[in-house]
């Protein structure tokens, strides 16, 4: 039984994806923790001459069951840069629980980024940069989590784990 | 060489996800991300009509009243309405430690006194606060058609209100001459900017911050509870 001698354990292109998993998450936690802060103390967004921030921090959406909608982001993608720096860590033997949960979440944060573009446009009628990147970051960050689910470290023969089901596989 | 990372890698590591295991992080990631947009409509019903008492709301014996001057075309009284603040206010309001009182200083120009009586006419059908929350919302600039007739008019069949009955109420113009008479007596009261608060007497202009605004208001029921002992 011969392998292909392309089946290299890790390729750099897994390893560059990790990196910009951490890097992307990291981003977004440093968006989401400033429009938090700018929630809390009540000090207007700088909006770089786009406006629109206070508008839409201002709208009875920006609260989700009394929680600010900024530190429901802040909490998403620390639970994201947490995966991802474990993505990063364990490399090929990351569990590929860690893949699906880093994928779910990312997906989890780019519908709900959607359903929150959808209201900036045709409800509240006004548009946040801040919100607009967080938007690109989470969309970039489950577009590269799903590659890497899909198209991560090869599995040629490996036993699934307890927590997967076991589909079965002509052997 | 490929025999030996095998051996190494632990059982089922770097298997890829199976389709049945994907589908099921699909629709965790649906279930989570519509739990919170129910949880965001939910919560993002204003709060405005519990407790409304025309431009009141609040327990009638709260210890803490505020009196609010605004101008439905004044960018901080949105702010003040609709920002953070609206968040302590809320809480204060349901705690039964604050009563507000809205009161219209209409002085930035024509469609401030003509949002200002719709708001009224509003309130006539027992919905001064979701209108006022809709004029707010709506709220772009300065006397540039915002809060015309047509406008002043769709907002009210946004929330629901009697078309004709609404319509009848800007006509009459009983309203209107309410709003006029409201601002001179802010004036006399010394008001010259919005939003203006009086916090049990105490005045604050401008918009707090919302630890100010928290704070202000327990300093006021401090006083309010002391006074209030023999």
């Amino acid at each position: 039984m011969s392998r292909p001698a392309s089946a290299a354990p890790t390729l750099p292109a897994g390893r560059a994806r990790a990196a910009a998993l951490v890097l992307l998450a990291a981003l977004g936690a440093a968006i989401a923790g400033y429009l938090t802060a700018v929630h809390y103390t009540g000090a207007a967004a700088l909006c770089t001459g786009v406006g629109g921030c206070e508008q839409v921090q201002a709208s009875r959406f920006a609260v989700a069951a009394g929680v600010p909608v900024a530190l429901w982001g802040l909490g998403l993608y620390l639970g994201l840069l947490a995966l991802a720096a474990w993505r990063a860590a364990a490399g090929p033997r990351t569990p590929p629980l860690a893949r699906l949960a880093l994928f779910a979440l990312a997906l989890a944060g780019a519908l709900y980024s959607a359903y929150l573009t959808y209201l900036e446009l045709f409800v509240i009628g006004a548009i946040c940069p801040w919100c607009v990147a967080s938007a690109v970051v989470i969309t970039a960050l489950w577009a590269l989590a799903t590659l890497d689910l899909l198209g991560g470290e090869p599995a040629r023969g490996s036993a699934p784990t307890g927590a997967e089901p076991a589909v079965g596989r002509p052997s | 060489m490929a025999t030996s990372t095998a051996r190494r890698r632990p059982r089922g590591t770097s298997a890829r996800p199976t389709p049945w295991s994907i589908g099921l992080a699909v629709a965790a990631a649906v279930v989570l991300a519509a739990g919170l947009i129910w949880l965001g409509q939910r919560t993002s019903e204003p709060a405005a009509a519990t407790l409304a008492d025309g431009t009141a709301r609040g327990a009638p014996d709260a210890p803490v009243v505020i009196e609010e001057w605004a101008d439905f075309q004044c960018p901080a009284c949105r702010l003040f309405a609709l920002g953070p603040t609206r968040q302590v206010l809320d809480q204060r309001i349901a705690s039964g430690q604050v009563r507000l009182v809205f009161h219209n200083f209409a002085f930035l120009g024509p469609e401030s006194e003509t949002a200002a009586a719709a708001a009224a006419c509003a309130g006539e059908q027992g919905r001064f606060w979701e209108y006022h929350d809709q004029l707010y919302r709506e709220q772009a600039g300065e006397n540039r058609g915002t809060f015309n007739r047509a406008t002043l008019e769709r907002f009210a069949a946004a929330i629901g209100l009697d078309g004709q009955a609404f319509a009848a109420c800007l006509d009459d113009g009983q309203q209107l001459a309410a709003v006029r008479e409201e601002r001179r007596q802010g004036q006399a009261k010394g008001i010259n900017s919005t939003p203006t608060l009086f916090i049990n007497g105490q005045v604050v202009r401008g918009v707090p911050r919302p630890d100010q605004l928290a704070q202000l208001i327990d300093q006021a029921a401090a006083r309010a509870g002391t006074e209030a002992r023999p």
